[in-house]
């Protein structure tokens, strides 16, 4: 099987070998065979798009005449027709794969989305009070099945969406289970797509809010869950590995950040019963913090830089919006805003110059 | 003849997969409805207009939804633990865990309800979504009119169940036009906290 390269790194990498090629380094033949173990990732086209927006919108347009002439229709037929679009889209899907794959895919998005709307519909005509969690846990299972067997990414990607509405639907209900096997599936899937970036950002998410959902069914208090969520970002950060390492590094800054902010407040650390005045932990934890992104962006990282952007505004409006005039308050904060939006995009050009330097 | 693996891989194949599976997780959804259908007991139930102050809209009629004897039930069906209704205490209790209304249907016409913090292992229940304090509006009013200070004073416990306000506002033809003159009998089939709608 041959291996996928963005477009970028594969026309970078043809133009290498053809320069090599120029140079006498390697023959024409072994640029061939090179060539040959790789191929170009198919990124997003006009008609693609074109042909998956007018799928989505009959499916859309569809649904929207069935529904609103639902009541008229037995609850049986409701049902046979159902099952009849999904069926004539997953046909039409295999009877154009061969000569129009685009829009056999597109067909396929609209199976999922007929099975999705299928599950609402059905649960709604027949009452079956159904919680809108489980809906969504079973349409991720539809989407996950038919993303395993024609291994599309796009599918498997947007599993991860409906898992996370089933997560933070169910947040206060039982679903240990179901979550755990879902992110199961999601990390073997990782595996299964080739550990592809956007894949490896949709499972971490899921995962992140899973452990949010178990520090809740817990009890566990604001200030315990601000300072795991801290520890999982350091070992998001210093846990070095193969497999995204940079998304992991993004999650350990990110996570750092959003904790830290948290814990910036004195009124979170008063929850915690034998602490009293929050100040004496929020501050030095927030100067702390601070101080550890400014070492963060001397490595040259853009995320810590918002971070620290983000704690100069917390402060700026906490401290100054009661004593300064409105007018005044917000022209500084304007240009405070416009000063760190400047500098993080000059910032952000000096990486990506470094990057391809 | 095509070896078994290539007939598993080819396009064919996959569409079949494809709309089996679907078709499996589609249905389900109906798992536990059936056993609702074939397991539960039926239970008669009356909907009637619960508003406790249609004389303070003398220019429409409100209704207010309510099941006679589930919505509302004397403070003795709370354990005892939570008939502390002076206190902010029951409404903190109330959002640590899930409740369950025990049924035991004496006859057609009565019924007592229990509420308990476990679930039951067997016999009739609903799953409660939410508890709160039911006020007397008369009493309430006299109260103020004697002391000057604004008390409500308490009468039982209020309790909805999930969704079933809204199955029944759907299955029940014209319901809300009707309650502002009539009750409407419909009935309940329950099983392990479950419910599905029999009649109409």
């Amino acid at each position: 099987m041959k291996k996928k390269l963005s477009r970028y790194v594969y026309r970078f990498f043809q133009e290498a070998l053809k320069d090599a090629t120029e140079k006498n380094i390697i023959s024409t033949q072994q640029e061939k065979d090179v060539l040959a173990f790789y191929e170009e990732r198919r990124g997003l086209d006009f008609i693609r798009v074109l042909v998956s927006i007018g799928s989505i919108l009959i499916g859309l347009g569809v649904l929207l005449f069935i529904a609103g002439n639902w009541e008229v229709i037995s609850n049986p037929f409701k049902v046979i027709i159902i099952l009849a679009f999904l069926a004539a889209s997953l046909a039409s899907s295999y009877l154009t794969s061969k000569h129009r794959p685009i829009t056999s895919q597109a067909l396929l998005y609209l199976s999922v989305l007929i099975f999705g709307a299928g599950l609402f519909l059905i649960n709604l005509a027949y009452n079956f009070n159904v919680e809108a969690y489980t809906i969504n846990f079973v349409w991720a299972l539809g989407a996950l099945l038919l993303s395993s067997v024609y291994k599309d990414t796009i599918l498997f990607v947007f599993a991860h969406f409906l898992a996370f509405l089933f997560l933070t639907l169910g947040f206060n209900d039982p679903i240990y289970i179901q979550g755990f096997l879902l992110l199961v599936i999601f990390f073997a899937g990782n595996y299964y797509f080739g550990y592809r970036k956007l894949i490896t950002f949709g499972s971490l998410t899921l995962l992140l809010v899973f452990i949010l959902y178990v520090f809740n069914d817990l009890d566990v208090l604001a200030p315990y869950i601000a300072l795991s969520f801290f520890a999982i970002g350091l070992l998001f950060y210093y846990f070095k590995h193969q497999i995204n390492y940079d998304i992991f590094q993004f999650f350990g800054v990110a996570l750092m950040g959003v904790a830290g902010f948290a814990l910036s407040f004195k009124e979170i650390w008063q929850e915690i019963e034998w602490i009293t005045n929050g100040s004496w932990f929020s501050l030095p934890f927030a100067l702390a913090v601070v101080i550890y992104m400014f070492t963060l962006v001397s490595k040259r990282q853009i995320t810590p830089l918002i971070v620290i952007a983000a704690f100069i505004l917390r402060y700026y409006f906490d401290t100054l919006y009661d004593f300064l005039p409105r007018s005044l308050f917000f022209v500084i904060g304007g240009f405070m805003v416009l000063g760190m939006g400047y500098y993080i995009e000059r910032f952000r050009r000096l990486e990506v110059e470094d990057e391809k330097s | 003849m095509k070896s078994l693996k290539s007939l598993w891989a080819s396009p064919l194949a996959k569409v079949v997969i494809s709309f089996v599976g679907l078709f499996v997780l589609l249905f389900s959804l109906t798992v536990v409805p059936l056993m609702t259908y074939f397991l539960g007991d039926d239970v008669p139930i009356t909907i009637y207009n619960a508003n406790r102050e249609p004389e303070r809209f003398n220019d429409f009629v409100y209704v207010e939804v309510g099941i006679q004897d589930f919505t509302w039930v004397p403070i003795e069906a709370m354990p005892e633990d939570l008939r502390d209704i002076e206190s902010n205490n029951f409404y903190r209790r109330l959002n640590e865990g899930t409740f369950y209304a025990v049924i035991e249907v004496t006859n057609n016409t009565s019924r007592v309800i229990q509420v308990v913090e476990e679930e039951p292992s067997e016999g009739l229940y609903l799953e409660i979504d939410y508890l709160f304090l039911s006020v007397d509006p008369v009493k309430t009013e006299e109260k103020y009119e004697e002391t000057g200070r604004y008390e409500p004073v308490y009468d039982g416990i209020q309790i909805t169940y999930r969704n079933l306000i809204s199955v029944l506002d759907t299955n029940v033809p014209n319901m809300y036009d009707r309650l502002k003159t009539e009750t409407i009998d419909v009935t309940l089939r329950i099983y392990r906290g479950r419910y599905i709608l029999i009649n109409p």
